[in-house]
């Protein structure tokens, strides 16, 4: 238990590779300084020996010379030490932090039904940053403490065999003693750290809820649920508390006993003649010299403590692999990369496919259709109806539990998630606007995408005028806290998003559920460009917004029901998709 | 500086009693160390075999003379002793344990408690302040000031140290004292140099780390989006490019604080090189041993208290950052806190009619907050169990009007809002048991459906009535704990209908007398919502909607049609269709059957 938190530590090494030339600076600079630090209490010594024995004045201004001189060369020392060592700590936490941000990004929907956004910022950012400034102190402090501990134990030795016959053993007590008491707070600041992180998410939630709870009068509410968040905090915190300052005080009282130990020492010494005031105060300087890199390792300690549970909860969340949708979808062992898919619109083929989220209950039962390239497909059917599953497959989001799902001739459970997702866009009522700029909306942070493009594709979307209104055109900063946008314009995004791949199958979840009537009739002519051409699945509840699909599929609780080309279905009365159309007039 | 110190003054309210025990606890441990000096003065002046007798020879003597002195020597170090004992008692038995945590954790869940009040308060202002910000604000900021409250303490005792010690160094050797105070004061204004410096980095690192947890958190809370675009390597790289440039401010940041720390902590050493320079010519006589030993002491006191003291500077300085934006958070609602619309003595009396409307809004304005869009003097009114819709174009302004009539943004002064003839143009007055409302795109947190629809309540009767009533029942009833399921953060794990539906079980189950509702049949299939609207409709409250459905319009008492943020036309829905041309467009869009 007591050597874990190091061994969790460990594991931060492997982001140092690289990064030789600081480390070898650092090896260099840090001894210097440790040196100049011992010398001091000896100069002390000469100069008191020397004054009291009558030595020239000369000899003494010497002394305090150099004395002086080591100060400042330690002043100067330690000040390169610490960049040094805060810059490394960066660029190596940095590595850590895009290997987190990595991982993250690539777990499927159950991770993040865990780990709520402001817990994974906490963790990513917050601990990473933690750990940032753990790192410069491990770096240096600690390393330099432990030099210096050994060295003072020397240089006592030095002075008087019997101090340091006394101080070795107490060192070495002493560190035994604080050894044991590692890691005896980590549980306790776990406690504390769960429940902040806990406290985070909760906050960020209901403040971006915030005006649902207001019109729905959930205030109080939300509010008693607030303070028995802060109740917990509080009681673990004043627990962590408690058991944390065990180790700082075990290290101040040790360490005022080894200056009561110097003083009783050198008093019983002097008195026997065997040692002189000069080294008396030498011994002196050289206890409270040793408090200072013992106090150091403490405060470093408690940081430490709290860093190795940042670190073990950073450890926790890069092993969570579990939870993959099955098939390739994010991460799980790569499947092997057969042919490209031919260029140009793709055929697609479900073949007797049945699904389910949950064991017992089917969402999709024996599903099989066919679109040639070019081809657009509609799916209508009742909510719960399996109708987004269709496209959920398609992109690769789950694996049938029987059947298949063929694009472009291949299984897409044989394929590399990433490699089908560039040949296909998804286009569902969600769209998300990043703060961030335009052209980094619509390429998502691909900087690699030239500008011709960007702009053509918006012009595909029909987005010119509107971008001619921006301030800064594809500099403008768009989202939260920045420019506006109505739902309108959102969806035209996506669709510019869609236009800018190029995708060979464009997959369309309610695109246009969160529009009115008015604003669905200015996308129809971008969304019939896009559909242009393409293979396409369009899932739509509003039946009559299929105007540019040539077949139709309708589903009911998970069976096709009807099948057929939209066009006879729509003026065959008795059909199942006619009855659709006029209870969507109606409503 | 002065708005800091009232700030952090409103944030102890509570806690001051703890404040000042941990005060005065702190200047009583630094009182043992002022002893602590005097005892070594007087220890090593026994060694070293008194001041004025250190000549020649004094080592022999000293050794004579020390038969009798070696046990007032060992009482001397018993003293040391006995003062570091109680220090160590006060110090982590009662101070570090109970005193801190009480202090530090008061404040942050004082400064929550406020944080989250306000936002409920006024949503509209806070739902402007970017999402990284927020959190930031409510995490980080709090955090700080926590911190600092539990830290300030330590400050008074350093000062009351400064003073004493300088006080009995003077009166050892007034030169030798001079000569380390000019040191210190170098020392000082050097660090004080610095430290503009580093208050320009800090300010530097604190906008690049909001700018990494703003993007972290869209990225992982927009995580679906972003594995749709196949774009996780282009957000991990402009993640990293954004944390590239938070370390390299860090790091600059990191180094004039070094400087400032570095300076300042070898000030003792430099101060004792001093004290060895100035003394070694008259060691012998007029500075002492003792006083050496002293000397050296305090001076690594004084280090840590001037440390102590430059470092409040810093943190005095990240503090009021910390609350700046804190109360910028805070202080966004109070600047627009003054309750719209009520001009005291200006206030037309209501036309009296025999029976006032339940709900009546007369020249209502309210723009969205910076811009100029929204409505310009709207009026409409809502008789008790009719339906009153509204309808208008993109961009109308239709759901600027219903947030305004409910006070979750600030209408301009002039307008009324009256409730039965009562005025109601204040936040938190239209809400259940009056009001419910249904916004655009609700929100849900993680949690259960029966605390998300109940929000606090407990009646599961009344929760089990409403998931029927908003059609949610079969939806729940496939769900595999039910009530109990966790909707995902946010509700990740719902369909956009279902989270509509829920919120619409959300307003009924607290059975307002008017419900609001924004546009809720948009995700929901033509027969979901054919069977909803009949239940919403029947007549047991009224209800005011954002709606484009040709069923709704036709079933609607009153429609109000808005076109560019005035009302165009109020009336039945021939009424409208006969005055307003724009109405017949929107119309003939809405009933157009599909076009083959």
């Amino acid at each position: 238990m007591a050597d874990s938190p190091w061994r969790r530590l460990r594991g931060l090494g492997r982001h140092l590779s690289g990064e030789r030339g600081p480390l070898a600076l650092l090896a260099l600079v840090v001894p210097l300084g440790v040196g100049l630090q011992l010398v001091a209490p000896e100069m002390l010594r000469r100069f008191v020996d020397g004054a009291l024995s009558g030595s020239p004045d000369g000899l003494l201004l010497t002394v305090a010379a150099w004395y002086c001189a080591a100060a400042l060369g330690q002043t100067a020392l330690s000040t390169g030490g610490d960049h040094l060592a805060a810059r490394l700590a960066w660029r190596t936490t940095n590595r850590l932090r895009a290997e987190l941000v990595d991982h993250c990004l690539r777990r499927p929907a159950p991770f993040y039904q865990r780990h709520p956004p402001g817990e994974l910022v906490d963790r990513v950012d917050g601990d990473v940053t933690r750990l940032a400034g753990v790192m410069s102190s491990l770096l240096l402090e600690v390393a330099a403490q432990a030099l210096l501990v050994v060295g003072i134990l020397v240089a006592l030795f030095r002075l008087d065999q019997v101090l340091a016959l006394v101080f070795a053993p107490f060192t070495v007590c002493t560190l035994l003693l604080l050894r044991r008491l590692v890691g005896r707070a980590v549980p306790f600041v776990t406690a504390r750290q769960t429940s902040v992180a806990d406290l985070l998410g909760f906050l960020e939630e209901r403040l971006a809820c915030a005006e649902d709870l207001t019109a729905n009068g959930a205030a109080p509410a939300t509010m008693r649920a607030l303070e028995d968040r802060l109740g917990t905090l509080y009681e673990r915190a004043r627990r962590a508390a408690r058991v944390s300052v065990r180790w700082p005080a075990t290290v101040q009282g040790l360490s005022a006993a080894s200056v009561v130990l110097a003083l009783v020492v050198s008093v019983w010494l002097h008195a026997r003649g065997q040692l002189t005031t000069g080294t008396a105060f030498a011994a002196l300087s050289y206890a409270m010299l040793l408090r200072r890199p013992l106090l150091a390792l403490t405060a470093r300690f408690q940081e430490l403590e709290s860093a190795v549970v940042s670190v073990g909860r950073l450890a926790e969340l890069l092993r969570e692999h579990d939870g993959h949708p099955p098939g390739p979808a994010a991460g799980g062992p790569r499947p092997a990369a057969g042919p490209p898919l031919p260029a140009g619109p793709l055929d697609v083929r479900f073949d007797a496919v049945c699904f389910h989220y949950e064991p017992g209950e089917p969402v999709l039962t024996d599903v099989s259709f066919r679109l040639r390239p070019g081809e657009r497909l509609g799916v209508v059917g009742r909510t719960g109806s399996g109708k987004s599953t269709v496209v959920r497959l398609l992109f690769g989001l789950h694996r049938p539990a029987a059947g298949s799902v063929v694009l472009g001739g291949r299984e897409i459970r044989t394929m590399d998630v990433r490699a089908l997702r560039a040949k296909v866009a998804l286009i569902t009522q969600e769209v998300h606007v990043f703060h961030a700029t335009l052209r980094d909306n619509l390429a998502f942070f691909d900087r690699s995408v030239d500008d011709r493009r960007l702009l053509d594709a918006l012009e595909q979307a029909g987005l010119t005028g509107w971008l001619r209104d921006l301030p800064d055109g594809l500099d403008t900063v768009l989202g939260a806290g920045a420019r506006g946008m109505s739902a309108g314009e959102e969806q035209l995004v996506a669709l510019a998003r869609a236009f800018l791949r190029d995708p060979a199958l464009v997959l369309m979840d309610e695109p246009t559920a969160r529009l009115d009537p008015h604003t669905e009739e200015l996308l129809v002519p971008a969304m019939e460009r896009l559909l242009h051409g393409r293979t396409a699945v369009v899932v739509q509840h509003r039946p009559h917004a299929l105007r540019h699909v040539d077949r139709i599929l309708v589903l009911d609780r998970g069976r096709v029901v009807e099948h057929g080309e939209r066009t006879a279905l729509a003026a065959d009365p008795a059909s199942r998709f006619h009855g659709l159309l006029h209870t969507g007039r109606a409503a | 500086m002065g708005a800091t110190l009232s700030r952090l003054r409103a944030v102890l309210r509570g806690s001051s009693g703890a404040y000042w025990t941990l005060t005065g606890l702190w200047v009583l441990l630094r009182a043992g160390t002022l002893a602590v000096g005097l005892l070594f003065q007087r220890l090593f002046d026994g060694i070293g075999g008194g001041t004025a007798a250190g000549g020649a020879g004094a080592e022999g003597g000293a050794g004579t003379g020390a038969g009798a002195g070696t046990g007032g020597l060992i009482a001397l170090i018993a003293w040391v002793a006995a003062i570091e004992g109680a220090r160590l008692v006060l110090q982590f038995g009662v101070m570090l344990s109970r005193l801190e945590p009480r202090l530090q954790y008061g404040a942050t869940a004082g400064l929550r408690r406020s944080l989250l009040g306000t936002a409920l308060r006024r949503p509209d202002v806070t739902a402007r302040v970017p999402p990284g910000e927020a959190l930031r604000a409510v995490g980080e900021d709090v955090e700080e000031v926590g911190f600092f409250l539990a830290w300030a303490p330590t400050n008074l005792a350093h000062w009351l140290f400064v003073t004493a010690s300088v006080g009995i160094m003077l009166t050892v050797d007034v030169l030798v004292t001079v000569a380390l105070l000019g040191l210190l004061l170098a020392v000082t204004l050097v660090t004080a140099l610095v430290h503009g410096r580093f208050l320009v980095h800090r300010r530097a690192t604190r906008t690049a780390s909001a700018h990494v947890a703003g993007a972290l958190g869209e990225a992982v809370g927009a995580v679906k989006a972003v594995q749709a675009a196949a774009a996780e390597d282009h957000v991990t790289a402009h993640i990293g490019r954004l944390d590239e440039a938070r370390g390299r401010a860090a790091v600059r940041e990191a180094l004039f604080a070094g400087v400032q720390r570095n300076v300042i902590g070898n000030a003792a050493p430099l101060g004792v090189g001093l004290v060895l320079l100035l003394t070694a010519g008259r060691a012998r006589d007029s500075f002492g041993v003792g006083d050496l030993a002293l000397f050296t002491f305090y001076l690594q006191i004084l280090a840590e208290a001037l440390a102590s003291i430059g470092i409040l500077s810093i943190r005095l300085q990240r503090v009021s950052v910390a609350l700046e934006r804190v109360t910028a958070f805070r202080g966004a609602a109070a600047d627009t806190a003054a309750p719209p619309g009520k001009p005291a003595g200006h206030r037309t009396p209501p036309p009296r009619r025999d029976v006032p409307r339940l709900l009546e809004v007369r020249h209502l304005t309210a723009h969205h907050p910076g811009t100029r869009r929204g409505v310009e003097d709207a009026g409409l009114s809502v008789a008790d169990g009719t339906l009153t819709v509204v309808t208008g174009g993109v961009g109308a302004g239709k759901t600027t009007l219903l947030r305004a009539v409910l006070g979750l943004l600030p209408a301009r002064a002039g307008g009324e809002v009256l409730w039965n003839g009562e005025p109601a143009d204040r936040a938190g007055f239209l809400v259940p048991p009056r009001c419910g409302y249904v916004p655009q795109a609700p929100r849900l947190f993680s949690g259960s459906v029966r605390e998300n629809v109940l929000l606090g309540r407990d009646d599961d009767r009344a929760l089990a009535a409403a998931l029927r009533t908003a059609v949610l029942e079969p939806d729940v009833a496939a769900m595999r704990d039910g009530v109990d399921t966790v909707v995902g953060p946010r509700g990740l794990r719902l369909s956009g209908g279902q989270i509509q539906r829920l919120a619409i079980a959300r307003m009924l189950v607290r059975r307002p007398r008017l419900m609001v509702v924004d546009d809720i049949s948009s995700a929901l299939d033509p027969e979901t919502e054919r069977i909803l609207w009949g239940r919403l409709l029947d007549g047991s409250s009224a209800v005011l909607a954002v709606s484009h459905r040709p069923a709704v319009l036709r079933a609607a008492a009153q429609v109000v049609v808005v076109t560019d943020g005035r009302v165009e036309a109020t009336g039945t829905l021939d009424e409208v269709l006969a005055a307003s041309a724009g109405m017949r467009g929107l119309w003939a869009t809405a009933t157009a059957s599909p076009r083959d």
